[in-house]
C-alpha cells in the first residue's frame, strides 16, 4: 500500500514549488486512479517482456521475479458456485490465473480453452477431456466481466473447484475502492484537512480515504505519472516534458 | 532410520494390504469418511453413495474393531469410494455377518484396517518398477517445459497427446507388455481376439504337462473378408434393399473341414503323397508348414482367430500385445523405459513445431534414439548367467 496522503503531498510541494499551480483532491483522485490502473496493467507487458529475457538468479536482481513480487499482492484464490460443470466465479476477479479441483489429496490443474480448440480436443479420444486432464472455458455473460467458466467434464462438484486468480486493484467496484484523498473542510481557513481513517457525510467523499493499492516499490512511480498529467492540468509544459523524460529515463534503465 | 522417498507405502500396506486408521471420531448423517488411503492401487467400490450396486467387486474390505485384536468386516454396500477416500454409509451400516454397527444410531468411534483384495494386492506387487503415465507427464511438464527452457511453454493437451501416443508405439516394440489369455477351442474353431487386442505375439497349445507347442499361422489358405452370391453372369445379387446378399464362406467350410494336421503322427509321415492336402508331408514337403502343432488364420471378417481342425478342444495360450492405453491399469511405463518416454515426447514435440530450428529437432532425435535404444537393451533382460545356459542347448543339439 502507498499512503495516498503522502503521494498528495509531494505531488503538491512539487507543482508549488515555482508557484506552477494546484491540482484539486477531486483532480487527485482522478489522476490517482487512472494512474494506479496504468500501473497495474503495465505489469503484464513488463512481466512478459522479462521472461523473454535471460535474468539473473543473484539475490533481488531478477527482474521477472521482482515484477512477480509486485503482483503477488494482487494473488488470491476464491471458490466457484454453481452446477453441472457451469460455475459463477468471485467478483473481485480481474485476471484468472489457473483452476483446480480437489480430488482425493491431489489439486489437479483445470486446461484453459477457447471454443474452437475445445471443440477439436473433445473429438480426439486420446486428448478427450478426463478427471485427470479436465478443462475449461472461460465465457462471459456480461459485457465487462469475467463471469463464467465451463467445466470439462461436468461430473466435476462446485465445492471442489477453486480459481486462482489477480484480484482488481482497490479491492472492488471502481469509483468507490479507487485511490482516494478525502478530506475535510477547515472552517476558519477553508483549507482542506486530509480525513485520515474518518469516515461519514462530514468528509468528501463519505465513503473516506483509501490508499493505493499498489506494492511500496512502486510510491516514485506513481509520483511521477501523477505530476505528467498534473502538468496537462496545470498547462505547465516544463513539467510536463521533465516527467515525460523522467518516466522514459526509468523505463529504459529497466527494461535495457 | 529410513524414510521413503519416492515409495508410498509401509511394510504393511505393501506386504499384507493393510492401513490402519486409529481413533476415528463418530459418524453419523451422511456417514463417515475415512482419511485418504495412499495405496499404490487406486481403491474400487462396487457399490456408489447411494448403496446401488455399479461394479462386479469391490477391490477392497474394511473392518471395525470391535474388541482386543478383533476386527469385523463391514458389509461392502456401505461403502462408497472417491479420490481414494472411503465413505461408510450410516444408513442401515452392518457387518458382513449380519449385526449392527451402529451405536444410538451413530457408527461409533473407533479403529479401522483397509484391506486389499487378493487381486490388489497382487497388481500392487511389483509396482515400484513402474511409473505410471500421468506422473511421466506431470514429471515431464516440470522439467522440460517453461521460461528458460527449450520448450517455453505448450500446452497439457498436447503433451498429454504425445505421451500417449508413445505410450503406444513403445507397448508396440519396447516394453515389455505381453498379455496373454488362457482360452480353449469350441468345435467353431473360432476364438474371438481380446478386446484390447493389437497384434499377436504367439498362440500356442498347452499340453497335459502344460508345455506349450507353437501354433503357427498359416499362408496355405486365407480368410474372405465378403462373400456374396451371385447370379449367372458373376455379378452381386442385392436383397430389396440394395445390399448384396451375404453367403457364409465356402474357403472357411472347406478349410475346418479338412483333416491336415490330426492323423499324422510327425511331419515326415510318408503315408501322404506329395499331392495331399496335408501339406508337410514328407514327400513334397513343405517346411513351413511342416509341424504338427496346428494351424492358424486371422480372420478379420469376424475378429477372431481361427484354428485348424486338429485343434478342436484344446488349451490355448494366447500372446500378445496391446496398446497401453485399453485400461488405466496398463497406463505405465517400467522405469527402465521412463528416460525413452521423455525423450520421445520432447522430441515429438520439438519436432512437430515451427521455428524450431532442425538442429535442436536433430539432437532430441538422437537423444530419443540412443534413449529408446538403452530401453530396449534393459528390457531385453539379459543376464549373462541365463544366455550362458540358454547357449547349452547349442551343444546338446551338436552330440545329437
Amino acid at each position: 500500500m502507498i499512503n495516498v496522503d503522502d503521494v498528495y503531498k509531494t505531488v503538491l510541494l512539487i507543482l508549488n514549488k515555482e508557484q506552477r499551480g494546484y491540482i484539486t483532491p477531486a483532480e487527485f483522485n482522478k489522476i490517482g486512479a487512472q494512474v494506479q490502473n496504468e500501473i497495474f496493467e503495465n505489469y503484464f507487458n513488463d512481466i512478459n517482456q522479462y521472461l523473454r529475457q535471460p535474468q539473473t538468479d543473484f539475490d533481488y536482481s531478477d527482474r521477472a521475479e521482482y515484477m512477480d513480487e509486485k503482483i503477488a499482492q494482487f494473488k488470491k484464490e476464491g471458490t466457484v458456485s454453481g452446477s453441472s460443470g457451469i460455475f459463477t466465479v468471485p467478483t473481485d476477479l480481474y485476471r484468472l490465473g489457473s483452476v483446480t479441483y480437489t480430488s482425493g489429496s491431489q489439486e489437479v490443474e483445470l486446461q484453459k480453452l477457447g471454443r474452437r480448440e475445445f471443440y477439436n480436443i473433445i473429438n480426439s479420444k486420446l486428448t478427450a477431456p478426463s478427471l485427470s486432464y479436465p478443462v475449461f472455458l472461460q465465457e462471459d455473460n456480461t459485457r465487462d466481466t469475467h463471469t463464467k467458466i465451463l467445466v470439462y467434464p461436468t461430473t466435476i462438484a462446485s465445492d471442489s473447484i477453486k480459481v486462482q486468480y489477480l484480484r482488481k486493484p482497490g479491492g472492488g467496484t471502481d469509483n468507490v475502492d479507487d485511490p482516494t484523498w478525502a478530506y475535510t473542510v477547515d472552517e476558519d481557513t477553508s483549507g482542506y484537512i486530509f480525513a485520515g481513517t474518518t469516515t461519514g457525510t462530514t468528509v468528501t467523499p463519505s465513503t473516506g480515504a483509501k490508499n493505493f493499492d499498489l506494492h511500496i516499490a512502486e510510491k516514485t512511480e506513481v509520483i511521477k505519472r501523477i505530476l505528467l498529467y498534473a502538468g496537462v492540468i496545470v498547462k505547465d509544459p516544463v513539467v510536463l516534458q521533465a516527467m515525460s523524460s523522467e518516466l522514459a529515463k526509468d523505463k529504459q534503465l529497466e527494461k535495457s | 532410520m529410513a524414510t521413503n522417498f519416492l515409495l508410498n507405502e509401509n511394510d504393511g500396506q505393501y506386504y499384507t494390504g493393510q492401513q490402519y486408521f486409529n481413533s476415528e471420531a463418530a459418524g453419523s448423517g451422511s456417514g463417515k469418511a475415512l482419511p485418504v488411503t495412499t495405496f499404490n492401487t487406486d481403491l474400487v467400490s462396487a457399490f456408489n453413495s447411494s448403496a446401488i450396486q455399479i461394479g462386479s467387486a469391490s477391490n477392497f474390505e474394511v473392518y471395525f474393531r470391535t474388541g482386543n485384536n478383533a476386527y469385523k468386516k463391514l458389509k461392502e454396500n456401505n461403502l462408497s469410494v472417491a479420490g481414494n477416500i472411503i465413505t461408510i454409509f450410516h444408513s442401515g451400516l452392518i457387518y458382513e455377518d449380519g449385526t449392527t454397527v451402529l451405536s444410538g444410531s451413530v457408527i461409533p468411534t473407533g479403529d479401522y484396517y483397509v484391506q486389499l483384495k487378493s487381486s490388489a494386492k497382487a497388481y500392487n506387487y511389483g509396482e515400484y518398477q513402474y511409473i505410471k503415465l500421468d506422473d511421466i507427464i506431470n514429471n515431464f511438464i516440470v522439467a522440460y517445459v517453461g521460461a528458460d527452457k527449450l520448450i517455453a511453454s505448450c500446452k497439457r493437451s498436447d503433451i498429454v497427446f504425445h505421451a500417449r501416443r508413445s505410450m503406444q508405439e513403445f507397448s508396440y516394440d519396447t516394453l515389455k507388455v505381453i498379455k496373454a489369455q488362457e482360452l480353449s477351442i469350441p468345435a467353431s474353431l473360432k476364438v474371438p481376439f481380446p478386446k484390447d487386442y493389437v497384434n499377436y505375439v504367439k498362440v500356442s497349445w498347452i499340453d497335459e504337462v502344460g508345455a506349450k507347442h507353437v501354433i503357427y499361422p498359416t499362408r496355405i489358405t486365407s480368410n474372405p473378408s465378403e462373400m456374396y452370391t451371385q447370379d449367372s453372369d458373376g455379378e452381386a445379387v442385392q436383397d430389396d434393399f440394395s445390399k448384396n446378399l451375404q453367403i457364409s464362406s465356402v474357403i472357411e467350410k472347406r478349410y475346418s473341414e479338412t483333416d491336415i494336421d490330426i492323423t499324422r503322427t510327425s511331419p515326415d509321415d510318408y503315408r501322404y503323397s506329395k499331392d495331399s492336402r496335408a501339406l508337410g508331408a514328407r514327400i513334397g514337403l513343405l517346411p513351413e508348414e511342416a509341424q504338427v502343432n496346428g494351424k492358424f488364420t486371422i480372420n478379420d471378417r469376424e475378429g477372431c482367430f481361427s484354428f485348424s481342425s486338429g485343434l478342436v478342444n484344446k488349451l490355448i495360450l494366447v500372446e500378445y500385445v496391446s496398446d497401453g492405453l485399453a485400461i488405466t491399469e496398463d497406463m505405465r511405463v517400467p522405469k527402465l523405459a521412463e528416460q525413452a518416454m521423455y525423450m520421445s515426447i520432447a522430441h515429438a514435440i520439438l519436432s512437430s513445431r515451427s521455428r524450431v530450428p532442425e538442429y535442436i529437432v536433430n539432437r532430441f532425435k538422437l537423444d530419443k534414439r540412443v534413449a529408446l535404444r538403452n530401453a530396449k537393451i534393459r528390457l531385453s533382460n539379459i543376464k549373462i548367467e541365463e544366455i550362458s545356459q540358454v547357449f547349452r542347448n547349442r551343444s546338446k543339439w551338436i552330440k545329437h
